[in-house]
């Protein structure tokens, strides 16, 4: 063996420094490293002002779930208030029409298998994310005794999030034939179904108790909370009320299981709510385009290109001119007597705008929430059902198709308005023994002679007819809140098409963790589960 | 370069004399001359095995060492002469004192018999000796018609390596997967490993003209020694580095190509309709303007006009690459520097494609005769307009276009091509892929350097110690300008859009190995023991701006400030560490039985918590049975049979709890698992190597392949707040068969033919599953692959039409369908309809339901029957010709790219001209099959082609015209054409049946999803050694 070149000696002598130093650096480099780009339970629920984030955090997801299209585009299509050709959302497949006139082969998809599944599991991961949230702010202020820089921000946290515990109880109760009742008390490793009316009964609860404390303390809500708009504490109370009827009065799958609603309930809570007081206050927050805040039902059906109003809908706002179904050809021009129609003239005459829309200049007679355009956006082959003439534009504040409007998913959403608590108001009055029809009519009417420019309703009518008004209000003013037009009124007097479910079963992906059989309601199978004790 | 050809040297010892005291006390000079069929052999290693002495002849075949007087006394040694691309020889030489002369005449190795490979071995190791399959491609079958990839260079040469296109788009890689599937869910991609360089990034930015030779190693009974990452095998480059020159020489090679891409496929639109025209062809309008349909609906009324869409969307696209490399070999060193710069228009018109340059240099010093290192670095760019942003939007989009609009015409604004389709019944699916081309800039920048810096040190004969760095940074700049005004397709303009995203990977690697060769008279073992440290950060940085306050600015600083048009700015890192130790032996019996074993430890960061390392092994072992048994007509047989770990880490948040941050507020994504282990691949290899009649070659693999501890991204009870969660939550197998036919079919003084035909079969199932069955891919919003215990992988789920006798009766007696058989008829086009509907407008298909009224089935497996490859390389003279074919057969395609469309029509599937009157079909016949978008049997293909993937014909221009151009002695030209996916074969009705749009498996997703199609490429090249 040759003795190494001195002047290469030392070379390997600093060369094997530099690989011990390398050796020892990396060996020192630990291999626990921490996600720098999302937190975990320790960095998002341990410190007070992360708490309150995910406090105010309840009220955007809740949002987002109450008025989105994965859940609600296929209701408001299969309750044939809103029409769409697109597939988007399972809409086309579950608000399709069979050939004998029924949906007899639409029964909800329950299977992980399926494509339409993804219909049943947004509302449920939607309500449960919401849940569990607001949940974690209960066990941090409630059971760790966590403070938020003060008793005030404490209160107010502690208060949102139970409110929005009993909102996304309400969204179970309203949607699924059972489900979880989860608070700071539960075991989740040992939790157990409930009733559909257990959960609507605990989401009654837990609002009465966000109401009271609403009460009981002074706070106005962030405006980030809402992407815009503060709310009082009294507000927030009115709220809680609002939602405790809504849970009650949306709540029934059948005219009996309406009829066996406590209707005095209603009348107290709503007699309390959002519109009681002065000239009342809309619930409402702002879209930033979609990016976290996203009122997709008014995103899609604000849209002429994304849906229609079913001409279902089209011809309560003027049978003279909007024929139901869509004949061929489609429906001429309308003149509503309604001005939230009127002759459906749109926008200014621009080419741009009007080339594919159809030309329809605006005109003294113009609708404030209904427009009438010629052209069809699908071929009518595709299913005469999804064909309509009317759009409905209200929350397109530009009237425009605007991208910086609801149709970019811009701008005030409205997610429970105060003339939807008239109408809960308004039909308790009429439906509760002993109702006071005066005070219903007056209801009713300030949406339909104030908005509508109709002829008033009066209590000389009787409840029939004011019923009728009452769900033509609720049918035409209500559109877009969030898929309640189907919940509150077509299921009830058996408005919907035979075959189509009345509620959700627990979704399939629910089932399949916990090793449940599969199980769906709609088509061949039940509409709904039977009325629970 | 020196310790390599020791390597190389060393592993085609055939017997090792030990030493003893020596006598003499005078040098030993060995010198001779290295030819082949009379020519010199430059650059061929001749060198003494046992001493590791040697050198590389120069450029007359000339070498000459000498041997110090310690060990030349007397002493028999076996003196090697071996070259890439030859037979080597070796020869008993007895040691004395003075000149000892040999001279070695080489014989070509057409069938790379001689191959020594290094990847998975524990050393440089024979092929021959080999105890698993080691696949080696190498410079001389690359350079005649070299891919744009390195990993297209594999396509139809190694028996097993399934290359696949993610789309035409030019600078897109393309996809590998070795043997079969062991991920359910993640990447099938193999570990890339660069001139030492564990690679996490593309290559498509490396130009396979650099490259020296390929291994490729396919599953873990052979991967073992990479541990954790390994388990879809490991595919090693080596590129030039000048070695293979010889002493002196100085070689540089020039090479251009040029030429033209064009469309291989068009796909025909729907040219008819059913609505109602006047005497002029116009269309008849209602009162609302909306066209009139025929009562009878049927699409077989012709447009008054049409236009070339397709012609107009794609145009024959420049496609050039300039290459010069530059190579010198000296007594202590040796060098390779190239540049390429290469351009690749594509096929989509307005765009200019892809453009790359490359700069690399490859240094080897031998400082001591002990102590040599290796330098190399490379810097490559490249940038792209892109034709797409991943979206699909343009070739989705012009699938929706009615044959009557003009793309061409001018807008309001007076921009060119058409961007509001406004034709009713309007579709918002149309797009002008011509207007977004033209008024949207998508670049796509990239930029990578790698660097390595390798020292190795022999103290004794015996051990060796290497270590080595590595660095590779590779950045991706995607940038997206959408100009105020821009117009959508149903004519709303909007106020434009700016978006920046800037990914880069960081990665280094450090390792040191001792190397320990110790042989007595009948064994030689291999022992090395090794330390890897892997150290990579991705890291990107994002800003979107929704909307722009002024025209033709493309900077952020036209960004509206509008609180509703917000500026969104977007961040990630993620930091990865894993340390790995291994240790592996070797045992050469007699130079006929290898045995070898290996242990691994990975310790990962992407590992949960509580499970922070994991053990892989290896035991293999191969029985040259010709060695022993001889038989005739075989030259080589050998037996092989290896076991081994291999595994799949999890991708880099799997293990964590996350809440995301929505609107500035945390909420429950995923749960987090202390316990995730890596994915865990067994595999069982076996196999033999037979060589016969000197002219032939076969081998034949056989594999069985368990992954266990599946990592699944799998739902968690809505109760806990949380969506998923990632669990070891499943197993797969596969079973591969693998074949190489390798001959020479004349081998004559100015002819040789060789032929290679790589075929493979693979079968594979979900074993377990954790979890109820669930749907993937391609894409998240489109699941349509079932996996499910004791189903195949590649099965896409979905419904069917009643088509058969027995279907119909099963319908009727579950009183899924009224009345009698008699009641229902097969119509024209094989489905069964009902009597009183068939040829009228009611006439439509009857959905599938078995018993109990399930629609949902297996309609397809896109598993190929088999693959089948054949490359074969002819000389003839100054004519070289080399074709690469590549043929599946079998295996299904599901094909949007037609379902879709359905929805407007656009399928010639409704276009019923030409058809007998009573045979004609409504348009609400063909929409039926639309169902939803969800999949169907009506959109499934047989996804068989025979591809003719190369063809290159070159000529080598002769001396007498090259010295014409003042070229000298010694100097090449050649020229010549190549032609990329000339031809292909196949009933697929898309534009090319290789297919995989959509998600990260275009394995086992082989669907056709609205991407760039893939395209041919035509061209005339030029080369000139100098």
């Amino acid at each position: 063996m040759s003795p190494l070149n001195p002047k290469f000696a030392f070379k390997i002598r600093n060369a094997a420094g530099v690989a011990m130093g390398a050796f020892l650096l990396t060996a020192c480099n630990s291999l626990d490293v921490e996600n720098p780009n999302a937190p975990d339970a320790t960095r998002a629920l341990a410190d007070p002002a992360a708490i309150e984030a995910v406090a105010g955090g309840t009220m955007r997801s809740w949002f987002n779930t109450w008025d989105g299209m994965e859940g609600g585009g296929p209701l408001v299509t299969m309750a044939q208030t809103y029409s769409a050709s697109w597939n988007n959302y399972n809409m086309n497949f579950y608000s399709s029409i069979d050939a004998d006139g029924t949906r007899n082969a639409r029964g909800y998809q329950n299977d992980l298998a399926s494509a339409g599944r993804t219909t049943m599991i947004a509302y449920w991961e939607g309500y449960y994310s919401t849940i569990s949230s607001a949940v974690d702010v209960l066990t941090a202020i409630r059971k760790n005794n966590l403070v938020i820089s003060n008793a005030g921000n404490t209160k107010r946290a502690e208060t949102v999030a139970q409110l929005m515990h009993g909102a996304g109880l309400m969204g179970i109760a309203l949607n699924y034939d059972k489900g979880y009742v989860i608070d700071e008390t539960s075991d989740l490793a040992a939790l157990a179904y409930k009733s559909r009316k257990e959960v609507r009964d605990a989401a009654v609860a837990s609002l009465e108790k966000a109401a009271t404390l609403a009460a009981a303390n002074t706070f106005t809500t962030p405006t980030g909370w809402t992407n815009g708009t503060a709310y009082t504490n009294v507000q927030i109370a009115q709220l809680a009320r609002t939602m405790a009827a809504m849970t009650l009065a949306y709540y029934p799958r059948t005219a009996a299981e309406n009829d066996a609603v406590d209707w005095n309930k209603v009348q107290q809570l709503a007699s309390q709510g959002i519109s009681s007081t002065g000239s009342g206050f809309d619930f409402n927050f702002s879209g930033d385009g979609c990016s976290s805040w996203c009122h997709e039902i008014l995103y899609w059906f604000n849209a002429f290109d994304g849906g229609r109003v079913s001409t279902r809908v089209g011809a309560l706002l003027d049978p003279a001119t909007q024929r139901h179904p869509y004949p061929s050809g489609g429906n001429p021009r309308p003149n509503s007597p309604d001005k939230r129609l009127g002759d459906g003239s749109f926008g200014p005459d621009d080419e741009d705008f009007a080339g594919y829309f159809g030309t329809n200049p605006k005109t003294a007679r113009a609708g404030t929430d209904f427009v009438y355009s010629r052209e069809e956006i699908f071929r009518p082959d595709r299913g005469m059902y999804h064909q309509s003439n009317i759009g409905h534009i209200r929350y397109d504040r530009s009237g425009e198709q605007s991208p910086n409007g609801i149709y970019g998913g811009f701008g005030v959403a409205p997610v429970i308005s105060k003339h939807q608590n008239d109408l809960l108001w308004a039909e308790a009055e009429l439906r509760r023994s002993g109702g006071n029809l005066a005070s219903a009519a007056t209801l009713i009417n300030k949406t339909r002679v104030d908005r509508g420019g109709l002829t008033a309703a009066t209590a000389a009518e009787g409840q029939a007819s004011l019923i009728t008004k009452l769900i033509y209000e609720q049918e035409i003013e209500l559109l877009g809140l969030g898929p309640s037009s189907y919940y509150a009124r077509r299921r009830v007097p058996n408005g919907l098409l035979a075959g189509t479910p009345r509620e959700m079963p627990v979704p399939a992906k629910e089932l399949g963790v916990k090793g449940d059989a599969f199980y769906t309601f709609g088509g061949a199978a039940a509409a709904n589960s039977p009325t629970p004790p | 370069m020196f310790h390599q050809m020791r390597r190389l040297l060393a592993a085609a010892a055939l017997a090792v004399i030990p030493g003893s005291g020596l006598a003499a006390q005078q040098n030993a000079t060995v010198q001779g001359r290295v030819t082949s069929a009379g020519a010199p052999l430059g650059g061929a290693q001749v060198g003494i095995v046992e001493l590791g002495i040697g050198s590389v002849t120069d450029a007359q075949g000339r070498f000459t060492f000498t041997v110090d007087p310690s060990r030349a006394g007397g002493k028999q040694v076996t003196v090697l002469a071996r070259t890439i691309g030859y037979r080597p020889v070796k020869r008993l030489v007895t040691l004395t004192a003075g000149r000892i002369e040999q001279n070695f005449e080489l014989e070509k190795d057409v069938l790379n018999l001689e191959a020594v490979v290094t990847t998975g071995v524990s050393d440089a190791t024979s092929q021959k000796k080999t105890t698993f399959a080691v696949a080696a491609v190498n410079n001389q079958q690359i350079k005649e018609a070299p891919a744009s990839s390195p990993l297209g260079t594999l396509n139809g040469r190694v028996a097993g390596a399934s290359v696949t296109a993610v789309n035409g788009e030019p600078g897109s890689a393309p996809r590998i997967r070795l043997r079969g599937p062991t991920s359910l869910t993640g990447s099938q991609d193999p570990l890339i490993i660069v001139d030492g360089t564990i690679s996490r990034i593309s290559l498509a930015d490396i130009n396979a003209q650099d490259i020296e030779r390929i291994e490729v190693i396919k599953g873990a009974a052979a991967s073992s020694l990479y541990g954790s990452d390994a388990a879809n095998g490991v595919v090693q480059i080596f590129t030039k580095r000048g070695a293979t020159l010889a002493t002196g020489q100085t070689q540089i090679m020039v090479r251009n190509e040029f030429g033209s891409n064009d469309l291989r496929k068009t796909i025909p639109n729907n040219f008819s309709h059913p609505y109602k025209v006047n005497a002029a062809g116009e269309f008849l309008r209602d009162a609302n303007g909306n066209r009139i349909q025929e009562d009878d609906r049927i699409s077989d009324n012709s447009y008054n006009k049409v236009y070339d869409q397709l012609g107009e969307v794609f145009r024959s696209g420049q496609f050039m690459t300039n290459y010069i490399s530059v190579g010198q070999r000296n007594a202590n060193s040796n060098f390779n520097a190239s540049f390429e710069n290469s351009k690749d228009q594509g096929i989509a018109n307005l765009l200019s494609g892809y453009n790359r340059q490359n700069f690399r240099l490859n240094l080897d010093m031998e400082l001591h005769p002990k102590l040599d290192f290796q330098t190399g670095a490379f810097y490559g760019q490249s940038k792209a307009d892109q034709a797409d942003d991943s979206s699909g939007d343009a070739f989705f989009g012009l699938r929706f276009l009615e044959p009557n609009i003009d793309l061409m015409g001018t807008n309001p604004d007076k921009t060119p091509y058409t961007a509001a389709i406004r034709q009713s019944p309007a579709s918002g699916n149309v797009s002008n892929p011509l207007y977004r081309w033209n008024t949207i800039k998508n670049s796509n920048d990239r930029a990578r350097f790698t660097g390595l810096l390798k020292v190795r040190y022999r103290p004794t004969t015996w051990l060796t110690a290497e270590g080595n760095t590595n660095f590779d940074r590779g950045s991706r700049t995607f940038r997206s300008f959408v100009p105020l005004g821009y117009i959508g397709s149903t004519g709303t303009v909007s106020k434009g859009s700016i978006s920046n995203s800037e990914n880069v990977t960081r990665a280094y690697n450090l390792g040191a190995t001792l190397t320990a060769v110790k042989s007595t008279s009948w064994f030689t073992n291999t022992t090395k023991l090794a330390w890897v440290y892997e150290d990579q950060e991705n890291a990107g940085t994002s800003v979107f701006a929704s909307a722009l306050t002024v025209p033709r600015v493309t900077e952020f600083s036209a960004a509206s400030r509008d609180p509703e048009n917000p500026v969104i700015p977007g961040s990630f890192s993620q930091p990865i560490r894993n340390q790995n130790f291994f240790a592996i032996t070797t045992f050469d019996i007699k130079d006929k039985y290898i045995i070898d074993g290996l242990i691994r430890q990975d310790q990962s960061s992407l590992f949960g918590t509580d499970q922070r390392s994991k053990l892989f092994k290896r035991l293999s072992g191969a029985w040259r049975v010709s060695e022993d048994i001889a038989l005739p007509g075989v030259d080589e047989f050998k037996l092989r049979a290896s076991y081994g770990e291999a595994g799949l880490r999890p991708v880099f948040d799997a293990q964590y709890e996350q809440f995301s941050i929505q609107g500035g507020s945390p909420v429950k994504i995923t749960l987090g698992n202390p316990d995730l282990r890596p994915a865990f691949s067994r595999e069982i290899e076996g196999g033999f190597d037979l060589t016969f009649l000197k002219n032939f070659k076969f081998e034949y693999s056989y594999s069985s392949k368990i992954t266990d501890d599946q990592i699944l991204n799998v739902p968690v009870s809505s109760a806990t707040g949380f969506r998923n969660q990632w669990i070891n939550a499943g197993s797969l197998e596969g079973k591969t068969h693998e074949v190489l036919l390798s001959a020479v079919l004349a081998s004559k003084k100015d002819f040789l033919w060789s032929m290679n035909i790589a075929g493979d079969r693979t079968r594979q199932k979900v074993r377990s599953l954790a979890v109820p069955p669930f749907l993937v891919g391609p894409v998240s919003n489109t699941t349509i692959f079932r996996l499910a215990p004791g189903q195949p992988f590649g099965i896409v789920y979905g419904s069917s039409w009643v088509q058969t006798q027995d279907q119909l009766t099963s319908m009727i007696a579950a009183k899924r369908l009224t009345g009698t058989a008699a009641d229902y008829v097969l119509n024209e086009e094989g489905y069964y309809v009902a009597k009183s509907a068939w040829r009228t407008i009611n006439e439509k298909p009857i959905k599938f339901l078995d018993a109990n009224g399930n629609a949902l089935r297996q309609i397809a497996d896109v598993n190929p029957d088999f693959n089948l490859n054949f490359n074969t390389q002819m000389n003839w003279k100054k004519f070289s010709v080399t074709a690469v074919v590549n043929w599946v057969k079998g295996g299904d395609i599901y094909n949007y790219t037609r379902q879709w469309p359905f929805f407007d029509q656009r399928d010639p599937a409704f276009d019923q001209r030409g058809k007998p009157e009573v045979e004609k079909k409504p348009t609400t016949y063909y929409a039926t099959f639309y169902n939803n978008f969800d999949a169907n049997t009506y959109f499934v293909e047989d996804g068989s082609y025979v591809r003719l993937r190369e063809l290159a014909v070159n000529y080598e221009i002769p001396q007498a015209v090259t010295k014409r151009f003042g070229m000298g002695d010694g100097r090449t030209a050649r020229f010549g054409v190549v032609g990329r996916n000339l031809f292909t074969s196949t009933k697929y009705s898309g534009y090319d049946p290789d297919v995989s749009g959509g998600g990260n498996n275009p394995f086992a997703y082989r669907v056709d999803y609205f991407t760039y199609p893939i395209f041919k490429t035509f061209t005339f090249m030029l080369e000139l050694g100098l």
